[in-house]
C-alpha cells in the first residue's frame, strides 16, 4: 500500500503532546500568518475606495 | 486507533472539533459533509470552530454540540491599524485558545485549507487530525492523503472533477471507518432539507410574511465576492424581465449585502415600470435567518458563484447556478439533485489571464435569454419529465442560437457503483477540452487512490464529445507520458535501493564511507529525478498532477531515518505510477472510442433504392 494510501486514517498523536511543543512559536507563527491573510483583503479594500 | 467503545459499553462520545476559518460558503459545505458524519456517527459530538461574522450558520444547526467563534476581527483589526503591537495581540490569542487545548480532541478536522489555520492544528492536542497542521518542529504538513490531494491538487489549480463537499465527507467517513468501524446507521437519510437549520421562529414568520404564499417565488442573489464573478446587472434586470412576463405566477426576491445595494436600485431602474410591483428587495436586510427563511420559502435561486448557492443546496432548494468568472463549477456548483449550470463554452481569456486586461467574454457567453431558457426548462421538468431536448425547448423560444456559447448542465448524485457524489450531466453537445478530459481522468486517479475503486472507465465519456482537437492533443500527449513513467520507474528503483543499502546501516551515525559516498549518489540522482518530473508538469499541463503530487507526497514523508524515508518514496513514486498507468489507459480509451466504426447492414435505413442513411 502506498504511504498516501495508509494516511488516510489521519496523523494520530497518543496522548497530548503540547508539552513538548513550543506553544509560543506556534502562536506567534499563527498571528503572523493571519495578518498576512488580510494584507490582500485590506489592499483591495483600498483600491476599491 | 480505535476510538469506538467496545462492545458493552455504554455508547461515549467522540469530541471532535471542526475548524472552519474560511468564509459563509465554505462553512455551508462544510455543515454538509458534517451532516453525512453526524447521520452514520451519531456519537460524534461536534464542535465547529468560526470566525465570528460567519458563526451563524453553524450556531442555527441543532447537531452541532458547540460553536467556538475566534474573533479574528477584534484581535487582528488593532494590530492592522496600528492601535496595538502584535505582542499584545500575541497575549490575546493566547488567552483565546487557552480554554481549547485543556482537554485533548478525540478529533480534530480543519476543513479551512490555510497555512494560517495549520498553526491552530498543531497547537490544539488532538489523538487524530485531518488537514493541515505542524509538525513537531513547527513545520508545515498535511496530516491526511485527501489533504496531500487537496494541497497539490485543489489548492494547485489543477482540474480535477471531484466536488469539493463529496472530497470532505469522504476524507471524514474513510478516517471514521478506520478508527471506529462501519457507522451502525445505513446512512439512507437525505443531507439537505428545508429544516437544516433551527431557525429563529420569528424571522422565518416574517420570511412567510414577506413573500405571498400564493405566489411562488424565485430568489436572486444579485452580487458575488469578486467583481470578476459577478454577471452584470443589465442582464440580471433582462432575466428577470423575460421571467415575470413569461410567468405571471412568479415574484422576485432580490438578496444581497448592504454593499450592493446600489446594484440593486439600478436593477429595478432597468426594469419595466410595470414590473415592479412584483419584486421585493431584501438586499442589504437579511441577517443569517431572514436570509435562509426566504432562500428556503423560494422555489428556485438563481446566482453567480456565491454562498447562496450552498445555502440553497443545504436546504434542498433547487438552484441555477450562471457560473461566470474564474469558478471551478464542478468543485464547487450547487450540490444535490436538480441543479442547473450554466456557463460558457469557451475559455475567457481575462479568467485564464487575470489583468492582463482583456473583458471577460463569460459574461457576455452566459445571455439573458440562455438564463431564462434554462431557467424555464427546468421549471417545466415536471411537464416534459426531460423527455424534450433542452436544444428543442431553446428553439421553441426561438433562441436556439443562444445555446451556441454555452453549456447547461443538470446535477445528480450518483449511486456509490457509478462513482458516488455530485456530477453534472451534460444537457448540451459539449466538445471536450484537454483540460476537461484531465479534469475527469485526475478525479478517477483521485478516487483509485484514496477510495481504491473506480466506476467503469469513461462511462462519462461520450463519442460525440470527442473531438478531433482533444484526439491531436492525446495522441501529443502519448510520448511524454511514456517519459514520464520512464522516470518514475527510474525513481522507486532507486528509492528501493536507498532503502535496502541504507538498511545496513549499523547505526545513522557510523557509516562507512563506501556506504556513505553510495547513499549519496541515489540520492543526488532521486533530486535530478525530481527535477526532471518537475520539467514535465511545466511543458504538459496533463502531467502537472504528477509532479504536483511529488512535491507534496515527498514534503511529507514522515521517516526519521534514511532508511524509511527510501521505503516512503519508493511507495510514493509508485502511487505515482498507478496514476500514470491510468492516464494511459484513459488516452487508449478514449482514442479508441473517436476511432470509426464499421456500421453493420442493419443499421442502414433504405430511403430510396440507391441511397443509404445510417441509423
Amino acid at each position: 500500500m502506498a504511504t498516501d494510501q495508509s494516511r488516510l486514517e489521519g496523523e494520530m498523536n497518543e496522548g497530548p503532546s503540547n508539552e513538548e511543543r513550543d506553544v509560543m512559536a506556534l502562536l506567534a507563527g499563527f498571528l503572523r500568518a493571519l495578518l498576512e491573510e488580510q494584507k490582500p483583503l485590506k489592499e483591495q479594500n483600498e483600491s476599491s475606495t | 486507533m480505535n476510538l469506538r467503545p467496545e462492545a458493552g459499553r455504554p455508547t461515549e462520545k467522540l469530541r471532535c472539533l471542526v475548524i472552519q476559518l474560511a468564509r459563509i460558503g465554505d462553512t455551508l459545505q462544510s455543515l454538509m459533509a458534517l451532516r453525512a458524519a453526524k447521520q452514520l456517527y451519531p456519537e460524534l459530538e461536534i464542535h465547529f470552530l468560526a470566525r465570528g461574522r460567519f458563526a451563524q450558520a453553524a450556531k442555527r444547526v441543532p447537531w452541532i454540540h458547540s460553536v467556538i467563534e475566534f474573533p479574528s476581527d477584534s484581535i487582528l483589526a488593532p494590530v492592522l491599524k496600528g492601535e496595538k503591537r502584535e505582542i499584545d495581540a500575541l497575549r490575546d490569542l493566547a488567552k483565546w485558545i487557552a480554554p481549547l487545548v485543556q482537554k485533548p480532541w478525540d478529533l480534530i478536522v480543519n476543513w479551512s485549507f490555510s497555512e494560517a489555520s495549520s498553526y491552530i492544528t498543531g497547537l490544539l492536542p488532538g489523538r487524530i487530525k485531518l488537514g493541515y497542521t505542524r509538525r513537531m518542529d513547527n513545520t508545515f504538513a498535511s496530516a491526511d492523503a485527501w489533504t496531500n490531494f487537496v494541497q497539490a491538487v485543489v489548492q494547485g489549480d489543477l482540474p480535477q472533477n471531484i466536488h469539493l463537499t463529496d472530497i470532505l465527507t469522504t476524507q471524514l467517513l474513510t478516517a471514521l471507518q478506520i478508527h471506529m468501524g462501519d457507522p451502525r446507521s445505513d446512512g439512507n437519510m437525505p443531507v439537505t432539507s428545508k429544516t437544516f437549520f433551527s431557525l429563529d421562529p420569528k424571522l422565518s414568520s416574517k420570511a412567510s410574511a414577506l413573500l405571498n404564499s400564493n405566489k411562488k417565488w424565485v430568489a436572486i442573489q444579485l452580487g458575488a465576492a469578486l467583481e470578476s464573478k459577478t454577471w452584470p446587472v443589465d442582464r440580471w434586470a433582462k432575466t428577470v424581465e423575460y421571467l415575470l412576463e413569461r410567468q405571471s405566477e412568479y415574484q422576485v426576491v432580490l438578496l444581497g449585502s448592504a454593499e450592493e445595494k446600489v446594484k440593486a436600485a439600478e436593477f429595478i431602474n432597468l426594469l419595466p415600470p410595470v414590473l415592479r410591483n412584483r419584486i421585493r428587495s431584501l438586499v442589504g436586510e437579511t441577517d443569517f435567518d431572514l436570509w435562509a427563511s426566504v432562500v428556503a420559502k423560494s422555489r428556485w435561486l438563481l446566482s453567480g458563484d456565491t454562498a447562496a448557492i450552498h445555502l440553497a443546496s443545504v436546504l434542498g432548494t433547487r438552484v441555477v447556478n450562471i457560473s461566470v468568472g474564474p469558478v471551478k463549477w464542478v468543485e464547487t456548483g450547487p450540490y444535490g439533485n436538480g441543479h442547473y449550470v450554466i456557463a460558457p463554452k469557451n475559455t475567457c481569456n481575462a479568467c485564464v489571464a487575470p489583468g492582463s486586461g482583456t473583458t471577460h467574454n463569460c459574461k457576455t457567453d452566459v445571455t439573458p435569454e440562455a438564463v431564462f431558457a434554462t431557467w424555464s426548462y427546468a421549471a417545466t421538468e415536471w411537464n416534459h419529465r426531460r423527455t424534450l431536448k433542452i436544444e428543442d425547448h431553446f428553439s421553441v423560444l426561438g433562441w436556439r442560437h443562444h445555446l451556441g456559447q454555452v453549456q447547461v448542465r443538470r446535477s445528480m448524485i450518483r449511486t456509490t457503483e457509478t462513482g458516488g457524489g455530485v456530477h453534472y450531466e451534460p444537457l448540451t453537445q459539449i466538445e471536450l477540452s484537454l483540460n476537461e478530459w484531465t479534469s475527469m481522468v485526475t478525479g478517477q486517479i483521485a478516487r483509485n487512490w484514496y477510495c481504491g475503486w473506480v466506476p467503469p472507465m469513461g462511462q462519462d465519456l461520450i463519442r460525440t464529445a470527442i473531438g478531433t482537437d482533444l484526439i491531436q492533443k492525446l495522441r501529443i500527449l502519448t510520448e511524454p507520458l511514456e517519459v514520464l513513467t520512464k522516470i518514475i520507474d527510474e525513481a522507486i528503483a532507486s528509492s528501493t535501493t536507498l532503502h535496502h543499502r541504507s538498511s545496513k546501516m549499523k547505526s545513522p551515525k557510523l557509516v562507512d564511507l563506501a556506504l556513505k559516498s553510495e547513499l549519496n549518489e541515489i540520492a543526488i540522482k532521486l533530486q535530478d529525478l525530481d527535477l526532471l518530473l518537475d520539467r514535465m508538469g511545466i511543458t504538459h499541463s496533463s502531467l502537472r498532477l504528477f509532479s504536483r503530487m511529488s512535491k507534496v507526497l515527498m514534503h511529507n514523508l514522515k521517516g526519521s531515518d534514511i532508511s524509511t524515508l527510501g521505503k516512503e518514496s519508493k511507495d510514493s513514486y509508485k502511487q505515482l505510477k498507478e496514476g500514470a498507468t491510468m492516464m494511459k489507459e484513459w488516452i487508449a480509451h478514449t482514442l479508441s472510442l473517436a476511432r470509426p466504426v464499421a456500421l453493420k447492414t442493419a443499421d442502414i435505413v433504405r430511403l430510396r433504392p440507391g441511397t443509404e442513411v445510417p441509423l
